[in-house]
């Protein structure tokens, strides 16, 4: 081969490649350009859905065959298929269907994630009168907003909020939860027992059966903190700090609970089999304890972590549109109906969730589930994280700064400092790109 | 200089006779010929360009661009580069990969090499040994993570139970981050186990009987056979599962992902976590990118260093 050859074939290569990058990073952008096909109409066509919630077989099974023939009997037209997956895996399914350009049409996510796709033009704003919106506490609408607009709808709640076991705050003299954080903590200490070899036999408060960032969150909340203010980081302001030395301080100072003692994954609930006397815990350890221990059920009473700052970390899974769906009427109908109260009831009553809207307090679900309930009802106390188009860049982080915190390998200050930095650096970068 | 040419460098070439023109049925059956060996080749290098050539290269691209999913895309230079030399967590993730690699390599090769020379004689059941052995390399690493999540639960798990025979209180492997990354590294020398085991079975078979029949009859014991026969011979089939094991050790995310999500403290994550943490959980394309050609990096050196060693490269 002679060097001009070589080099033809060099060049060709070089730029086949940067032809081929070209196109690869064109078709990565692939989901803006798309534009919806239908702006108006009777809702017809064939929609995709994607949904972290109604798992396993009984889920699908309850969707598909008693919730999903509810919606297409009425819209006849309108067919749909079913992607289910988890939490753990939206992020992936959502960054893939939006690099391929063809995401989902009803897309199901978390509170926190409307503001940065709602703020990129990934969702459309939904169309729903007013008097729809009634049913539901302004603070569980609040996530679902950008900018004043509606985005999305909420279908089920997670809860957070403090749970204790009564028969065993009895045992230790104690006839009523703890009504202020001060006096959590006094009784976490009291509660907690060890082993004659000092292994952790009971602890006093279980702050780890919860996912860590949440559980920051939910004592954040309590503390009367924030996380941004202003669409600037406020969680390392000093009542950030004192809320996460608080947690730190149960493990390092006061040895409520060792690390490791559980975690957000295990399949028994500390509370349940009598290792743990309180916990921040969330809603559905009703169904968890029904499950493992049902004997104990009458011992669990909720509790609000701080009385004089009264809060509950709202959480949940909110139905949104994709603003690239080319059947944007039926995409509209679909999500509407799975905001619906009977959708909403149902899917809430699978996963042990709280149902968003206050006409359904009445409903046998919620009265014979008083953690649920007590979710309900205090709503109006309801805190929830995100605030910031950056935050999906930023939710990973905390967990990190939490355990770096509350493993003692960083201070309080120091380590929320390190976040803010991050969070400002993650804002800038958002404002800009 | 050709093979030919080498064996009889004096002997006179003649010169050949030119070749026959190619009869039309000739031409035609080797278009025939051509057609057919591209129609072969086709289908792998469809797939070579569509799920090698084409992400390699857009990789390349995207890590120079700001790409983020959700905005448009934007030319950034080296930014991507600079943050991540400038991110600490990378830097630690880095370190931690190296540090994974250092301990899971030798110590499972070690391992293999006792396996292998065990499962070498004549001993009963064998084979099934031998299969217990090379399990864990065919199971699922999601599979083999989950067993050992269980196994490191520092109130019900098999590890600190074994540990409580003895009057010791274990540890909370995987949440303090003392313990968290030797017991990643503990699951990824047993998971690479099998698949050394099996290249050195095959390289102890190749080893001449006769070797060890002279060393026997010079009065060498099995150690010295061991030492001064079976290790030399073992050399190349060292040097490539070393390589190999380096490169995949590299590349380590299952194990991680399961057992503890880069965690406590990012006391356990690698390269390839924070990659995926920034492409799928922060959104930030771009700089995984970046990172993803860092990571390339070092196994594109790892890949030469193999070669060089293998001596791949020399009949190029």
């Amino acid at each position: 081969m002679d060097a001009r050859s070589r080099s033809l074939t060099r060049r060709s290569l070089l730029m086949g490649g940067a032809a081929a990058a070209g196109v690869a990073a064109l078709s990565a952008c692939g989901a803006r350009l798309d534009s919806p096909s239908d702006t108006g109409g009777p809702p017809e066509g064939h929609l995709n859905l994607l949904t972290p919630i109604f798992p396993g077989a009984d889920g699908k099974a309850l969707f598909e065959q008693q919730l999903l023939p509810q919606f297409t009997a009425r819209y006849p037209a309108v067919s749909v298929s079913v992607d289910y997956t988890t939490y753990n895996y939206l992020n992936q399914k959502i960054t893939t269907g939006l690099t391929t350009g063809i995401p989902a049409d009803v897309i199901m996510l978390g509170v926190g994630w409307v503001e940065p796709f709602a703020s990129r033009q990934v969702l459309s704003e939904l169309t729903v009168p007013p008097t729809a919106l009634t049913g539901y506490a302004e603070r569980v609408l609040a996530p679902c907003r950008w900018n004043g607009k509606l985005f999305a709808l909420p279908v089920v709640l997670d809860t957070r909020f403090g749970i204790a076991r009564r028969d065993i705050l009895a045992q230790a003299g104690f006839d009523r939860p703890p009504a202020s954080i001060d006096e959590l903590r006094d009784y976490a200490i009291a509660l907690t027992r060890r082993g004659s070899n000092g292994a952790l036999t009971r602890t006093g408060l279980d702050v780890q059966s919860i996912d860590p960032r949440q559980m920051f969150e939910t004592v954040l909340f309590a503390f009367g903190g924030d996380l941004f203010r202003a669409g600037r980081p406020a969680f390392n302001d000093p009542t950030g700090v004192a809320a996460l030395q608080w947690v730190a301080d149960l493990q390092l100072k006061d040895r409520v609970i060792d690390a490791g003692f559980s975690n957000p994954n295990s399949t028994t609930l500390p509370l349940a089999d009598g290792r743990a006397a309180m916990s921040i815990g969330h809603n559905n350890a009703w169904i968890t304890t029904s499950k493992q221990r049902p004997e104990v059920l009458g011992q669990l009473q909720p509790f609000l972590l701080n009385p004089a700052k009264p809060s509950v970390f709202s959480g949940g899974t909110l139905v949104t549109v994709s603003a690239a769906s080319r059947h944007q009427s039926a995409a509209q109908a679909l999500a509407a109906f799975i905001a619906s109260p009977q959708v909403s009831l149902r899917g809430a009553a699978q996963r042990g969730n709280v149902p968003p809207l206050t006409e359904l307090e009445d409903t046998p679900y919620v009265r014979d589930h008083p953690l649920v309930k007590f979710g309900l009802e205090n709503l109006k106390y309801g805190r929830s994280e995100g605030g910031i188009p950056a935050w999906l860049s930023l939710r990973e982080e905390i967990l990190n700064t939490v355990q770096s915190v509350t493993t003692g390998r960083q201070g309080a200050q120091e380590a929320l400092d390190q976040l803010a930095t991050v969070a400002d650096a993650a804002i800038a970068d958002f404002g800009t790109s | 200089m050709t093979a030919s040419s080498e064996l009889s460098p004096a002997l006179p070439v003649k010169a050949p006779a030119p070749a026959p023109a190619p009869t039309p049925r000739r031409r035609q059956a080797s278009s025939v010929r051509t057609r057919v060996a591209w129609a072969m080749v086709a289908p792998a290098g469809l797939h070579a360009l569509f799920w090698i050539a084409l992400p390699v290269l857009a990789t390349f691209a995207l890590s120079v661009t700001n790409y983020s999913v959700l905005a448009p895309l934007r030319f950034v230079g080296l930014d991507n580069y600079i943050r991540s030399f400038g991110d600490p967590i990378f830097l630690t993730s880095i370190w931690h990969t190296v540090v994974y690699t250092f301990f899971t390599v030798p110590v499972a090769m070690a391992v293999a090499v006792f396996f292998a020379v065990l499962l070498n004689q004549q001993i009963r059941a064998r084979s099934w040994y031998r299969a217990a052995i090379f399990l864990p390399q065919v199971t699922a690493t999601v599979a083999v993570a989950m067993v050992w999540y269980q196994i490191y639960d520092p109130y019900s798990g098999l590890a600190n139970k074994l540990l409580s025979f003895l009057g010791i209180t274990g540890p909370a492997w995987l949440a303090d981050p003392s313990y968290a990354l030797p017991s990643v590294i503990v699951m990824g020398v047993w998971q690479g186990i099998g698949i050394k085991m099996i290249i050195y079975l095959a390289a102890l078979q190749n080893v001449p009987e006769e070797l060890y029949e002279a060393a026997e009859l010079d009065g060498a014991n099995a150690w010295q056979r061991f030492r001064r026969i079976t290790l030399p011979m073992l050399r190349p089939a060292t040097l490539f599962v070393g390589v190999v094991s380096i490169i995949s050790a590299f590349q380590a995310f299952d194990q991680v992902y399961v057992l503890t999500r880069g965690g406590p403290a990012n006391a356990t994550t690698m390269m390839t976590y924070e990659i995926y943490k920034n492409a799928f959980a922060t959104f930030q394309m771009g700089l995984a990118c970046a990172k993803s050609v860092v990571l390339f990096v070092f196994l594109f050196a790892l890949t030469m260093l193999n070669r060089k060693l293998s001596g791949g490269g020399e009949d190029d």
